[in-house]
């Protein structure tokens, strides 16, 4: 809702050929689309990407830190319009070489 | 003599893949390419009748794949080009007659002796999508500026790319600059934004793309219409042509910029 009112806050300007003020729908179109593309995406593809991700970010992270054997938490999860990655690690400890 | 084999795509229906199939496949063989045209859609067949050629047929493409007749015996000579045919789709059967396999071999034969082959896919994700795009080595996507259409055509887009189909090409098909100028339809640079696809080109929505199809005639034979001179672009780029690409606001004569200052609207056609 709140997204929906600053989108079309923003997009008002003034036509310059009728010299009123309207919005642009194709904006809107777009937001839209954005919206259900990435969600199409996300739910066709979910299953493996999601699994190579998790091993990629579980092995990122364990270069700077010393985690546990894996994610507390990961998914993507709906929030209004966009897709949030959530993901929560338990770190066990700080190694030496990342303490200054 | 080794032709290519390209299909014309769209996801959604409606967007006008049966037209685009007839005047890329005509615009080749005014080009003087030997062309074929195949019509996918089994049970639906439409591309004879866009094509004036409705009366001619005798037999059909599952004639020819089921062995019921010889391949040239299922080609349909075009009207105006001696250098077109049609294979039009079998109207009394259904899509899952014929496979994947059956539809390549047809044509692995019809490349040694046509430059291009060019398929016209159903609507749809289903058996006939499979078909239609199995034999092809190029993908070009049709769809109009519309959510629907551009939706569908993302997910056409991974399905492609998943049968090794990579980069296809894409053609906005109905294009109203009058809206598009008051921002109202989504630009060509909305739709490269969201599909991260290359554009083959802009077709502007015309009457006489219309009233040339009534009369069973791909409108890239009437030179003046503004669709036929978008079609003739996008012919040119599909021969390896390098075809600036032009806003189809492109026309920018001093009476244009005059009529712009006094707010009157102009002609919504001009060509990309």
């Amino acid at each position: 809702m709140l997204s929906l009112l600053r989108r079309t806050m923003s997009r008002k300007e003034t036509d310059r050929t009728t010299d009123r003020t309207r919005d642009y729908t194709k904006d809107i179109a777009r937001d839209r689309l954005q919206t259900a593309i990435m969600r199409d995406r996300y739910d066709l593809v979910a299953p493996d990407v999601m699994e190579a991700l998790r091993r990629d970010m579980l092995a990122a992270v364990s270069r700077h830190l010393e985690v546990g054997d894996g994610f507390q938490e990961f998914e993507i999860r709906r929030l209004n319009q966009s897709l949030l990655l959530v993901s929560n690690i338990r770190v066990k400890g700080m190694a030496r070489w990342a303490v200054t | 003599m080794k032709g290519k084999t390209i299909v014309i795509t769209s996801g959604k229906g409606g967007v006008g893949k049966t037209t685009t199939t007839a005047n890329i496949g005509t615009g080749l063989a005014m080009r003087g390419h030997k062309v074929v045209v195949i019509d996918t859609d089994i049970g639906l067949r439409n591309l004879d009748v866009v094509m004036g050629l409705e009366n001619r047929i005798v037999y059909d493409l599952v004639d020819a794949i089921e062995d019921r007749c010889k391949l040239h015996q299922a080609m349909i000579r075009d009207k105006h080009l001696p250098e077109l045919y049609l294979i039009p789709a079998a109207q009394t059967r259904d899509k899952n007659c014929i496979n994947p396999e059956q539809l390549t071999g047809l044509c692995r034969k019809l490349e040694q002796e046509f430059d291009y082959v060019i398929i016209d896919c159903p609507a749809g994700i289903e058996q006939g999508f499979k078909n239609a795009i199995s034999p092809a080595q190029e993908a070009i996507l049709v769809t109009t500026p519309e959510v629907s259409a551009i939706r569908d055509a993302d997910r056409v887009i991974g399905l492609l790319e998943a049968a090794e189909l990579y980069r296809p090409r894409l053609i906005i098909n109905r294009v109203r600059p009058g809206m598009v100028k008051r921002g109202d339809m989504l630009d060509k640079d909305d739709i490269v934004e969201l599909l991260a696809v290359d554009v083959l080109g802009m077709v502007p929505a015309d009457d006489r793309l219309i009233t040339a199809t009534n009369q069973g005639v791909p409108v890239i034979h009437d030179k003046r219409a503004p669709s036929s001179m978008a079609f003739s672009r996008i012919v040119a780029r599909i021969d390896g042509d390098d075809v600036p690409m032009l806003d189809l606001e492109a026309k920018t004569g001093l009476m244009d910029k005059v009529r712009d200052l006094m707010g009157i609207s102009r002609s919504e056609y001009s060509h990309a």
